[in-house]
């Protein structure tokens, strides 16, 4: 690739008021390159994601197109020289139609000035076919949409104006392993007619699938750009996180006794039907599913937040059924939900208010005074024990990584010392580092004789923690297996809704 | 010169900038403004307003678009059944002013059931009670305002205890206190604020969203019911119409004291500085001889002047 280069970025820097967010980067991307950047949460990628996408400017260093210096005023200056970037979070009008959502803004109009809906949709429908999607989505609204496909429409969308640089930030982390098949065939489609894509995910097997190259970052600098067949897991994570990372975290356990939980016949209409299994003390049971398998649904059930329909459950030997979410906790169940913007965090709030809400009738007098003093302590010390990195434990949740966040939201569910711990994708998103920290968390939780529901639509966390597993597709629960029964072949089979292999 | 705008940043320190610079150039305007009587007059009219903004704000805070439109019908209907328990049921005045307060609460107390526990749209919920207890306050009285309380009522009304206008020293400084304390020192305030900020997250953790909403629409109807009893005392008379438009001040004053329209964010004290601000404002404008009509329309002034320059300030700091 000795041709001028798609996108330069020539040493930039950005401060934000005193922290140096970006350092001095430099790297190039070409035309039909697929780069992607990879480093832990707050290592600086959103900031130069952003950066390119005409958001930031940068405060030194310039960037290049086509090898001539470009400066971007604000993000149209970005889209008009043929950046496109589709972020973590979709953005979109919900109820507006995929077409309407698809020309927001920059609608076609007839000769006589009214909405062109007809070329519209023509033009919409032939961009879905290009990406591999069904035309005949163009007339739904999004609402109607999984979430999967509402993320494969925008791309569709960022790249339908003859984009020639495609920002992608975590686009595999809320999509299921069919529709993520989907992307990587529209990343390299793409990739044949010569765009440049810059790819920012946490999930590193993906990017030696579907990458070039890699740039990593962290803190702000950049420590190495190398093509993909130089690189290997563990050198990437290495350098990523300037140490080595254990990444087995599996510890033996002695697992024995009755059941502490368990499940029979759960149902509810729509969501999962005849849900069984048992956990014993301290036995980690993996749940993978993909994301829409009734997977959260039924841990809602548990956590007397969604009643099931039908079935019972037992809490160490006598039948539950929570009324509330607070009748859960104080009968020691405590779930950690899988959204920590929507479903976890206060993000205005100061870490100690996010780490004690639902705990504070315990830290205050019999009048409901809140003790302040013990409270403090508290955070303090959870804070210290899950190592959050933040500038204390008044600094406000929306202050800290995403990973960090996750933490505190893991903080809130063990300060319950619950005897269940049900953690809806504990990981997602996060850092290799806290992910593994998070693991070691799991792991000596359960060695202390927690029980604990492990959901995850991440097969290597469930396979690398639980000793034993459960999937769940289309709402149904397959039977449980061991650590030493299950393959990894095999639970993703199940998942898919594909038979077991004849042995 | 920075230290100055980053405290004017902050909305209490701003109304009471505000408020030294109103006392400064009224007192210049008219030498009758700083008097006892004046400053008695002023309070005795904000008595009722401070008790319909806590209640307001605190709703609002709570979050779920909360807002509740019926107080100002809440304070004229609990306020004539309490007129008619004292003329009609020959009931003790003191005994019948408990009942109205408990009456206002009651009231407000439909309001929690649709709103908080049958998930109505706040503004639907309480636009549907504000007509119907508007209506019934009209229809039990047949629109004639209830009289004939004996003279010791207007103690409430019309005395001074220890200085201070009788319904300020017992009814609106207590209250402030006491909801000062439990918004600021107790779990189930800092619940209020939590659910103000993330409903959903509130539920995850184990608070129960719809029993502190529930409960904060009864403490509004209580409030006002309170209001209504010493709108009764200052005037001799329960008025049925007395609390028309009562509700839209209230929200004014919670929105000018700083509490976030969407939940989560302020405080009592910098609604009670509003009050104050509002009635001073008022009260300059009538020793002005000024038109009441054209006092509305400088509430709404001040509430765009001092929100906008506020927001000007708090955004310079943040930069």
């Amino acid at each position: 690739m000795g041709s001028i280069p798609l996108l330069g970025m020539k040493g930039v820097g950005k401060s934000f008021g005193g922290t140096r967010a970006l350092d001095d980067v430099s790297f190039d991307v070409h035309a039909g390159e697929i780069h992607s950047i990879v480093g832990e949460n707050g290592a600086g990628k959103s900031t130069l994601m952003k950066m390119i996408a005409g958001v930031h400017a940068p405060d030194s260093g310039h960037m290049e197109m086509d090898g001539k210096p470009v400066v971007f005023h604000g993000p149209a200056d970005a889209t008009r020289a043929g950046v496109s970037i589709v972020y973590q979070e979709p953005m979109f009008f919900p109820k507006l139609s995929v077409v309407e959502n698809f020309y927001l803004g920059e609608e076609l109009l007839t000769p006589s000035g009214g909405m062109d809906w007809r070329r519209m949709t023509e033009e919409a429908a032939e961009g879905m076919t290009r990406m591999g999607l069904s035309p005949d989505i163009v007339s739904k609204s999004m609402n109607e949409l999984s979430i999967g496909t509402q993320q494969l429409t925008l791309i569709a969308r960022g790249v339908h104006r003859n984009a020639r640089l495609l920002l992608l930030d975590e686009p595999t982390s809320i999509l299921s392993h069919v529709e993520t098949g989907i992307l990587f065939s529209m990343v390299r489609e793409l990739k044949r007619r010569g765009v440049g894509i810059l790819y920012i995910s946490h999930r590193i097997q993906e990017l030696f699938q579907i990458a070039d190259a890699m740039t990593v970052l962290r803190d702000g600098r950049k420590i190495v750009t190398m093509p993909v067949a130089e690189a290997t897991e563990a050198s990437l994570v290495e350098a990523m996180s300037g140490r080595s990372v254990e990444f087995d975290n599996y510890v033996k356990r002695d697992i024995a006794g009755d059941p502490m939980l368990s499940v029979k016949d759960l149902s509810r209409a729509g969501y999962y039907s005849h849900v069984a299994f048992t956990l014993r003390k301290g036995e980690i049971l993996g749940v993978y599913g993909l994301v829409g398998a009734g997977r959260s649904e039924m841990a809602r059930a548990i956590f007397g937040e969604m009643p099931a329909d039908s079935g019972s459950i037992e809490l160490d030997g006598k039948p539950f059924a929570p009324a509330s979410v607070k009748a859960a906790f104080d009968s020691g169940i405590a779930y950690v939900p899988e959204d920590r913007r929507i479903q976890g965090l206060f993000m205005s709030r100061a870490i100690r208010d996010n780490m004690t809400a639902g705990l504070l009738p315990r830290l205050a007098s019999g009048r409901g005074v809140i003790d302040r003093k013990r409270e403090r302590e508290v955070a303090t010390r959870t804070s210290e024990r899950l190592n959050v990195k933040s500038a204390g434990i008044e600094a406000p949740a929306s202050s800290l990584s995403g990973g960090n966040q996750q933490k505190v939201l893991l903080s809130r569910g063990i300060l319950h010392e619950p005897r269940v711990l049900i953690l809806d994708e504990p990981t997602r998103g996060i850092d290799v580092r806290t992910k593994s920290e998070v693991h070691r968390l799991i792991m000596e939780l359960a060695g202390q004789g927690v029980s604990i529901l492990l959901i995850s639509s991440d097969l290597p966390e469930v396979l690398g923690l639980a000793d034993s597993f459960v999937v769940m597709h289309e709402g149904r629960m397959s039977k449980k297996r061991s650590r030493e029964e299950a393959g990894e072949q095999e639970i993703l089979r199940l998942a898919l809704g594909l038979e077991p292999e004849k042995v | 010169m920075n230290l100055l705008r980053k405290l004017a940043g902050n909305r209490i320190v701003f109304l009471a900038i505000l408020i030294a610079t109103m006392t400064a150039v009224m007192s210049g305007l008219s030498p009758y403004f700083l008097t006892v009587d004046n400053l008695l007059g002023m309070t005795r009219f904000g008595a009722t307003m401070a008790l319909l903004a806590m209640g307001q704000a605190l709703i609002v805070l709570a979050g779920g678009a909360g807002i509740d439109i019926s107080m100002g019908s809440i304070l004229s209907l609990s306020g004539v059944l309490f007129g008619l328990l004292v003329w009609k049921c020959g009931l003790d005045v003191w005994t019948a002013s408990a009942c109205g307060v408990v009456i206002g609460g009651l009231l407000g107390s439909v309001n929690g059931l649709t709103v908080a526990v049958w998930d109505f749209p706040p503004m639907i919920g309480t636009f549907a009670t504000m007509w119907a207890y508007a209506a019934l306050a009209l229809i039990i009285t047949g629109g004639v305002p209830v009289s004939g309380f004996p003279e010791s009522f207007a103690f409430l009304g019309q005395r001074t205890v220890a200085g201070i206008p009788a319904q300020i020293a017992l009814a609106v400084m207590p209250v402030y206190i006491i909801l000062q304390f439990v918004m600021s020192k107790t779990a189930f305030g800092r619940s209020v604020y939590l659910i103000g900020i993330n409903q959903e997250a509130a539920r995850f953790a184990g608070l129960s969203v719809t029993r502190i909403r529930f409960f904060l629409y009864c403490l509004s109807g209580l409030l006002a019911g309170m209001g209504g009893v010493i709108m009764a005392s200052w005037l001799m008379a329960a008025r049925p119409d007395i609390g028309v438009g009562l509700e839209m001040q209230a929200l004014t004053v919670t929105v000018l004291g700083g509490i976030d329209i969407f939940g989560g964010s302020g405080s009592l004290a910098g609604v009670m500085l509003a009050v104050l601000v509002v009635i001073m404002m008022q009260s300059g404008m009538q020793l002005a001889n000024i038109n009441t009509v054209w006092q509305l329309a400088v509430l709404g002034v001040i509430l765009l002047g001092a929100v906008a320059l506020n927001q000007a300030l708090s955004r310079k700091t943040s930069n």
